[in-house]
């Protein structure tokens, strides 16, 4: 395995804006916060308003290192202990069912 | 409006992810690896979010209506089914093998990254396989009554 840095700080800080994030849009849109349910609704939208908010909430997760890039200079750390090859197999699983 | 709103929570969202280190796969995988290259920073973030949560949700769920919305979008169903339980465990294994899991990824994504694609893709075509799948179950129940 890879070895990774404990970072309680980090990783409190990011929880807290996890829930916070949740909070807010169950405070405004009444919606639970899941990316799933999110990407699945984007694909099959119900109507066009129902299609913008969840976009608009995806192009905000995407942007979230962009920001981080911004902010702090670099990318957060992404390390894939997977071989390429076992996400692609799972994809050409999945798209032949 | 909606959009206005909706974007900073995700970008509020993607910035907690990249910071906590939920996008990072090795980082969610040594949090299983107690043994041998363990991180417990996963148990912080979970653990702060789930805080966080609810307590954010016993104040908003007290409020006769969302900000700018009519209707209530919550689960009502408070029953465990089948579906629920199995979907957990597929869920648990995929996030076990790849370290991926559908919230971490769309941050990941902002790196592009090879494997993020990849995954992106697998994860996509097994949402409108399970759709198609759940019409062609829809359907046949249909004929048959």
């Amino acid at each position: 395995m890879i070895e990774t840095v404990f970072t309680p700080f980090q990783s409190l800080g990011g929880g807290s804006l996890i829930g916070l994030a949740s909070v807010l849009l169950m405070a405004t849109l009444c919606r639970v916060m899941g990316a799933k349910g999110i990407l699945a609704g984007l694909m099959q939208p119900a109507n066009f308003c129902d299609w913008s908010w969840r976009a608009a909430v995806m192009v905000g997760m995407i942007t979230g290192p962009i920001a981080v890039l911004l902010i702090a200079g670099q990318f957060p750390a992404v390390q894939v202990p997977a071989s390429k090859t076992m996400p692609s197999s799972a994809a050409l699983l999945w798209a032949s069912a | 409006m909606r959009i206005l709103i909706s974007y900073p929570i995700g970008l509020i969202f993607g910035v907690g992810i990249s910071i906590s280190g939920m996008a990072n796969p090795a980082k969610v995988l040594n949090f299983f690896d107690v043994a041998g290259t363990w991180d417990p920073s996963l148990g912080f973030i979970m653990g702060c979010a789930l805080i966080v949560t609810f307590i954010g949700y016993r104040y908003v769920l007290k409020r006769p209506a969302p900000y700018l919305s009519t209707g209530l979008q919550l689960p009502t169903r408070r029953d465990l089914d089948l579906h629920l339980i199995g979907g957990s465990a597929v869920f648990g294994v995929g996030w076990g093998i790849a370290g991926f899991r559908p919230g971490g990824v769309p941050p990941a994504i902002g790196t592009f990254r090879t494997e993020v694609l990849i995954f992106v893709a697998a994860l996509l075509s097994g949402i409108v396989a399970y759709k198609l799948l759940q019409t062609a179950i829809a359907n046949r129940a249909q004929a048959h009554a």
